[in-house]
């Protein structure tokens, strides 16, 4: 009984102790943080976080390419974006083999393509992270205020490039540039124009405040320089026929110290940020698992590869007899079970179409190839386009530059240099013969012919509905969600 | 008069502990259970007193054995002498010896759930007494939270799950041998695959959030039964209404499902051991078709486009046949083995329990394998305090094989359905070949060898507990419990290529452990208090901590030696090293109490409140209350109540409030993810990068539930018929939701919100009818259960919340105003235009041709567009139903249970491939085709170009889902009594079984039995079937011995 006595008194008071201190307590009991991670709210407080911040916008950039992303990558411009034109079929197993490129290839492109959803998707999170920049890093302290100005000039660029990417598959997109909170999300979308001055800003703030990345180290290769901003700039321009600009911007940049080199190495390890070199996104094969999946899509199915975008012979016979850059830019393959033309893009190609390794870790889709965004020859062609009927010799020089590197050290014969005489309308032709040779295989076709007019001649034939396919459909889910504030292109 | 009274009340109490004993625990049953012990202790002590303080009158001795009904002799029954304290008990072997007064004249025997019977003396000095079942005081009992109750005073609505029927079949987890067992509860399959966890829905699916109910294993709350043995189990009881479940507050929205496990009782040690071993096969509802059949399809789909015929293809009758649907199919097993001890003395009672379950699945490399070990003990160590433990450890091990993925084609039991029938299965080199054909399936024998995915599951679960009666009425009991699941993969794969997809070009290992703990005490105090012998109150106080934490790590490298025999992650190149790590943790603290009043068994009365508080919300809203009220009345207990026939009839209401707090415990933050990265410098190092992916909500608050419901308990002529009906309307507000934001936010992942409303209104019937004639009885029963879903709000933010991708479908399922969830959405197909003239009459899409899907316009504007889309169907049953039937003829006995489901749709997306693709192999149905005017109204005519056009997402695809399935036929033969004792066993029974013997069903798919999909990971991806282990047909043979 005695025991009984002491138990029952320990077990009452100690309960009665234990009720009273949970209840007193509940508060601290009850609060528990966040587990490895920063919250928002104490996050961006120094120039180390700005920098992580910017480090972070330039992701999705990347991920658009990366091994991550599977769809994101079936819908860029190197892939999707060139199906369907007379430069490439979509390739793969059969006809069947991926429904997203199929629907481009036939035109037939539905509102639910996955591709298409991911590019919205993809590019709008860029866009938050560089408002996160623009509207959080301006309250931080450095006591390096360049290096402030230069983070903020980098958002600038990484906003528009990723509008740019929005403007061209949509045309007008909701403009988002503060921080939203919920409740704020639905925002219509802006005209095509809209859009555009909203991505010339930006683009005009980051071309001010930019340093040349030659006046840097190797160190910060990969992050937006003066030449990148400048050198997107002239592609925004072109786009919008703003060819004055074209001029303007351009003029700018090859005052910096670019230099077209051998174009067989462009593509190659070596090639990567060459004095060519414009603008490069990084990747690399390693355990952090930041490759591109570009290559394994675009490999031939018995090397690993996913088979798809193959060249048609319309494209293999627009390359001038001899022209070296044929080589540099196809090799073919003769499997007896293919499907599609055999001709594969040695451009973004693994060993031994290149010299890039494929990958041993993270799987084929984790390979190093940068993504070559923006080269000198580029801006070259760009430039003798904006200004060939106003000052033809000069669009002539500089086609001929582009030409001469083609040529390398074979005779002149190959590859001949344009009559510098030549102007008017065979003259751009010649221009349009040259990026689509030059560019061949990196995704600028698609859109070349939609700026250019040429939609009737090429593309209709090929299923293209003219005043519909010249951008996507808005994702389905987000016209939806949106409940009617996104209206839908035609479709 | 004092002490009887005491004495008749000790004995009520129990009576109503035999049948506790059989159904509950002592740990969870605790209050009543206490009363009862302690009662019996304290008569004890007094009877020794008694003894010591009047040791001088004239005795005889009288001695004799206490048997049941059966012969067995009882322990511990109570002797006693009519009208005085004098008595004693029964020893282990059922003898006594008492030494009475000569004046007495009557024995009173006593023994809990037995007839107390009344002895003449007589003179005699041998008295053996038989003691029959009293049916008046067998009273069932049933688990409900925190403590017990007598059936008859049950006001809320709750279902008990008869052990012995779900012992019956041979499922390996008990959430699988629920299913059909209880009306208003959903068990449904996402998978067949060994060890794979059902879907359990309560009453309907209450939430967008995480709807599985709260299961309590001796009252600890735990998310994963997978690890409990079925065979451990002695009751289940599942709560359905919130005047049952609000004690359980913020967790008892999706209903509670308590599981007790078995105790030992007083007297004779039990030993068991029940076996069986089964033969299991797949369920084969899909047939596809043969080299020859796909040949000529394909060679028609050409000449249907005018396009060139595939030259390889053009003799069909010539070509190779492989049967790539049994590519990786095979026989299954399950080899079962349950031994257990139980026994108990005055002062303590044991349980062991070992299982172990062995199954070969029936695909290729598939297996699940569990060891239990179960220990459950008591021990009065004061007359007043009892002390207590159950504890379980297990272990499986699950080799499953791979299923992930919104497609079909890296479903290992399923792509091989729709691989091309002339792809061989090896290359010439003895490599995994790659379809021909088929664009999407991967090789299903590369997929089982190389996906095969081994994880270990080691599991504690267990309680301690001590009671005490502190004072008179009053009883305190504290629980500690604690759960750890522990898993762990150990993953080695050589260098493989069976597909552009699935393939690795260096071997790896990979490595993840996982720690999940959850910790839980509770303390409660129980009052029983009897006023004027009409008045019964019980009160319950309580309060409760919960901490659930999880610690994660995983790990790999590459490119390990060949020349290594036995790969570890040490053994891979250290430059290919990952790993990760994350940890999170949540709190709960809880007080609640509950109040029972019963008038004279006439008239109940209960109500609960229940306050918690979780660490998963704001300092502002952590807080919520959950009431609840429900009353009943027994009308057959009213003087005026005068029909003999009724035995029962009882009608309840109850209203009760419930939560939800089912959100990631770091929801309310705005969070940013450290490894948003990128790459930077010529030599290309990575960046950290930080940035968010989901938005935080500081304004997160409880969901809650209200719920009321209405029901009736009726027995007819003396309980042989019984019949339960219940009306429940169940509203769900502030649902907790990841709400979709548009993607112009730039976050990828959605923001949880309190973002709508849900109702679910139900019926549930459960009727019972049992008759024993002679040497035949037999037991039919069967419950049936009507539930209507529909949302009734959404915030306007996610105000259409699409869900559901497979196979070229997206957004299969939308969640609406109005409509049931997640209910399927795409266009309306009308049939398939049979003539040009159609096309032109009506509206069609491009390059349409006859033969192809007519959709309906439904907006009316002459064209086929986004806008026509609309609702094409619903996963949701209009009724579930189970059907039981019992017999026994002598020593025979035979059981059958029916479940099924009406009125469901699935979507098949896997007919985008077997009906809307001719490179991949077709189901036979496409033989059926249109090939003509008036040859097919459903299945389109063969072509290419035009698959698009015809496979979009329509009611093409929504296909009835109802089923009626034999879950479980058994023939068992129990061996006679002269038998037993020629060969010393208590019991020995042999059965032969089998399970999903029959299917009735009109769908067209793998299985129809089809839940909420596993690889998907979302409680709106309902009733979408993309080809995912079919349930198994078994035959088992099986043996129960008592020893």
């Amino acid at each position: 009984m005695y025991t009984y006595n002491i138990i029952k008194k320990s077990i009452t008071y100690s309960s009665l102790v234990l009720v009273a201190a949970l209840t007193s307590c509940s508060k601290d009991y009850l609060e528990i943080e966040s587990f490895g991670t920063p919250e928002v709210e104490n996050f961006y407080q120094n120039p180390a976080d700005a920098e992580q911040a910017l480090n972070a916008a330039y992701s999705p950039m990347r991920e658009i390419y990366g091994k991550e992303n599977f769809w994101a990558v079936m819908g860029t411009d190197i892939i999707q974006g060139d199906i369907g034109t007379d430069d490439f079929i979509k390739g793969g197993n059969r006809l069947n083999d991926n429904l997203p490129l199929f629907e481009k290839e036939s035109y037939t492109i539905s509102s639910t393509n996955v591709a298409i959803e991911q590019t919205w998707q993809t590019n709008y999170k860029g866009i938050l992270y560089a408002n996160l920049i623009l509207n959080k890093v301006v309250n931080i302290a450095f006591d390096d205020a360049n290096r402030k100005k230069e983070i903020l000039a980098e958002a600038h660029f990484l906003r528009a490039y990723y509008y740019f990417d929005l403007v061209n598959s949509f045309g007008g997109v909701p403009l988002i540039d503060k921080l939203q909170t919920a409740g704020e999300y639905d925002i219509p979308r802006a005209t095509t124009q809209e859009t555009y001055i909203f991505i010339e800003n930006d683009l005009k703030a980051a071309i001010a405040d930019l340093p040349s990345r030659f006046t840097k180290t190797t160190a910060y290769l990969g992050h937006a320089d003066k030449g990148a901003a400048l050198g997107l700039m002239m592609r925004v321009s072109l786009y919008q026929n703003k060819m004055d600009q074209v001029k303007t911007y351009g003029e700018q940049l090859f005052a910096l110290p670019y230099v077209l080199q051998n174009y067989a190495t462009i593509f190659q390890v070596e090639g990567e940020w060459s004095p060519e070199s414009i603008y490069e996104i990084n990747f690399v094969t390693n355990a952090s698992i930041l490759g591109t999946g570009i290559t394994q899509r675009i490999s031939p199915r018995s090397k690993k590869g996913g088979g798809f975008m193959q060249a048609t012979d319309d494209l293999l016979n627009e390359f001038e007899a001899n022209d070296p850059r044929k080589a540099a830019t196809f090799y073919k393959l003769n499997e007896p079970t293919a499907y599609g033309t055999g001709w594969y893009i040695r451009k973004y190609s693994w060993a031994p179409y290149s010299n890039y390794a494929s990958p041993t870790i993270g799987g084929t889709t984790n390979s190093a190839n940068n993504i070559r965004v923006m080269r000198l020859s580029d801006a070259y062609l760009m430039y003798a386009e904006a200004i060939y009927r106003t000052d033809a010799p000069t669009a002539v020089a500089y086609v001929n530059k582009v030409r001469k590197r083609a040529r390398g050290t074979a005779a002149s014969t190959v590859v001949p240099d344009l009559a510098l005489t030549l102007s008017g309308d065979p003259l751009r032709d010649a221009i349009y013969h040259e990026r689509r040779v030059e560019l061949a295989g990196e995704g600028y076709r698609y859109h070349d012919l939609i700026r250019t007019g040429r939609i009737q001649s090429v593309l209709v034939p090929r299923g293209f509905i003219a005043g519909k396919n010249e951008v996507m459909p808005i994702p389905y889910s987000q016209v939806t969600l949106s409940k009617g504030i996104l209206l839908q292109n035609n479709y | 008069m004092k002490q009887s009274t005491h004495f008749s009340r000790t004995s009520y109490l129990s009576s109503r502990l035999k049948m506790t004993c059989k159904l509950t625990a002592l740990f969870c049953m605790g209050t009543v259970a206490s009363r009862g012990a302690t009662a019996h202790f304290n008569k004890k002590y007094d009877l020794i007193q008694t003894e010591v303080l009047k040791p001088a009158l004239q005795q005889i001795t009288i001695k004799g054995t206490v048997t049941d009904a059966d012969g067995m002799p009882i322990p511990g029954a109570n002797v006693l002498v009519k009208g005085t304290a004098i008595g004693t008990t029964t020893d282990i072997d059922g003898n006594y010896v008492l030494g009475v007064p000569v004046t007495a004249k009557t024995l009173v025997f006593s023994y809990l759930g037995l007839k107390t019977t009344e002895f003449a003396i007589n003179g005699k000095k041998v008295v053996n007494i038989s003691l029959q079942n009293d049916a008046a005081t067998l009273e069932e009992v049933v688990v409900v939270g925190y403590g017990t109750v007598r059936k008859s005073d049950v006001t809320g609505s709750l279902s008990s799950v008869s052990t012995d029927e779900m012992n019956k079949t041979q499922n390996t987890s008990i959430a699988q041998a629920i299913q059909g067992r209880a009306a208003g509860v959903t068990v449904s399959k996402g998978s067949g695959g060994p060890g794979a966890t059902p879907t359990v829905r309560i009453r309907g699916v209450g939430t967008v959030n995480n709807a599985d109910p709260l299961y309590v294993v001796d009252g600890v709350p735990i998310g994963d039964i997978s690890s409990v043995n079925m065979a451990d189990a002695k009751s289940v009881e599942v709560l359905k209404d919130a005047s049952a479940t609000a004690i359980y507050g913020s967790r008892g929205a999706n209903g509670v499902v308590l599981i007790t496990t078995n105790g030992g009782k007083k007297g004779k040690t039990v030993i068991s051991y029940k076996t069986y071993t089964s033969f299991d096969k797949r369920i084969d509802n899909l047939d596809v078709l043969n080299a020859q059949q796909w040949g000529a399809l394909y060679n028609e789909g050409n000449v249907n486009d005018g396009k060139a015929a595939d030259p390889s293809l053009a003799d069909p009758a010539s070509l190779p046949n492989y049967d790539w649907k049994d590519a990786v199919y095979r026989g299954g097993s399950i080899q079962s083995h349950q031994l257990s001890a139980s026994g108990g003395t005055d002062k303590s009672t044991f349980y062991v329990g070992f299982g172990y379950i062995n199954q070969k699945g029936i695909i290729d490399e598939s297996s699940y394998k569990r060891t239990n070990f179960r220990v459950n003990n008591t021990y009065q160590i004061t007359p007043k305090i009892k002390l207590g433990n159950n504890m379980q450890y297990a272990v499986s091990n699950t080799q499953s094989i791979p299923s992930f993925g919104f497609n079909s084609n890296a479903k290992a039991a399923f792509s091989g359905f729709f691989i091309d029938p002339v792809t061989p299965f090896h290359n010439p080199d003895g490599t995994y070949s790659i379809p021909k054909y088929a664009a999407q399936p991967i090789n299903p024998l590369g997929l089982t060898t190389f996906g095969v995915t081994p994880e270990k599951k080691e599991n504690f679960l267990g309680s301690v507990f001590i009671e005490a009666e502190i004072i008179k009425d009053l009883t305190f009991k504290s629980n500690f419990g604690l759960q750890i699941n522990n898993t762990s993969v150990d993953n080695y794969k050589p260098a493989y290529y069976v597909s552009p997809i699935f393939s690795a070009p260096v071997s790896s290992y990979n490595l993840s452990r996982s720690e999940n703990r959850s910790i839980i005490v509770s303390n409660t105090l129980n009052y029983n208090k009897t006023i004027a012998k009409k008045h019964y109150f019980n009160a319950l106080l309580g309060q409760e901590i919960q901490n659930a934490s999880t610690n994660n790590v995983n790990a790999s490298r590459n490119s390990i030696p060949t020349s290594v025999g036995q790969p570890t992650l040490n053994a891979g190149d250290v430059s290919s090293s990952t790993n990760g790590g994350f940890i999170s943790e949540s709190k709960l603290l809880s007080f609640f109490g509950r109040l029972n009043y019963n008038y004279d068994d006439r008239y109940l009365l209960t109500g609960t409140y229940r306050m918690d508080g979780s660490s998963r919300f704001g300092a502002n809203n952590r807080w919520a209350k959950f009431p609840s009220l429900a009353a009943a009345w027994n009308l057959h207990k009213e003087n005026f109540f005068k029909i003999d026939a009724i035995s029962q009839f009882k009608v309840r209401a109850g209203w009760g409030e419930t939560g939800n707090q089912n959100i990631p415990n770091a929801a309310i933050y705005n969070t940013l993810n450290v490894g948003t990265n990128s790459i930077v410098g010529k030599d290309e190092s990575t960046a950290l990068g930080i940035a968010p992916l989901t938005p935080g909500n500081a304004n997160l608050k409880w969901e809650t539930t209200i719920t009321t419901n209405i029901g009736l308990d009726l027995a007819l002529f003396s309980n042989a018929i019984t019949f339960t009906a219940d009306y429940f309307i169940k509203n769900t507000s502030d649902m907790l939701m990841a709400t979709p934001i548009l993607y112009s936010s730039g976050y990828a992942n959605s923001p949880y919100t309190n973002a709508g409303n849900i109702q679910n209104k139900g019926l549930e019937f459960t009727t019972n009818y049992r008759k024993k004639i002679k040497d035949f009885s037999f037991n039919v029963g069967g419950n049936i259960s009507f539930i209507r879903n529909k949302v009734t709000a959404l915030a306007s933010e996610g105000s259409v919340i699409l869900t559901g991708d497979g196979n070229n479908f997206y957004n299969i399922s939308r969640t609406e105003v109005g409509h049931p969830l997640a209910s399927f959405y795409g266009y309306q197909m009308i049939g398939i235009f049979q003539n040009q003239k159609e096309i032109d009459d009506n509206a069609s899409l491009l390059n349409t041709q006859p033969g192809d899907v007519k959709y309906k316009d439904v907006n009316g504007d002459g064209q086929i567009t986004d806008s026509d889309r609309t609702f094409i169907g619903s996963p949701f049953p209009k009724f579930t139903y189970g059907m039981n039937l019992d017999l026994s003829y002598k020593q025979f006995d035979f059981t059958a249970f029916f479940q099924g489901s009406q009125g469901n749709q699935i979507f098949n997306s896997t007919n985008y491939w077997l009906e809307g693709d001719l490179a991949s192999n077709s189901s036979t149905s496409i033989l059926g085709r249109w090939t003509g005017e008036g040859t097919s109204n459903t299945i389109p005519r063969a072509t290419f170009t035009n698959a698009g056009n015809n496979n979009l997402q329509s009611s093409r695809f929504v296909k009835d889902g109802s089923y009626l399935r034999l879950k479980n036929v058994q023939l068992g033969y129990t061996f006679t009594k002269s038998v037993l004792d020629a060969i010393s066993l208590q019991n020995l029974r042999i059965y032969v079984a089998a399970q999903n013997l029959l299917t009735f069903t009109k769908y067209d798919g793998i299985d129809p039995e089809l839940g909420v999909d596993a690889s998907q990971n979302s409680p709106l991806d309902i009733g979408i079937d993309r080809g995912r282990y079919p349930s198994v047909r078994s035959f088992s043979l099986g043996l129960d011995i008592n020893f």
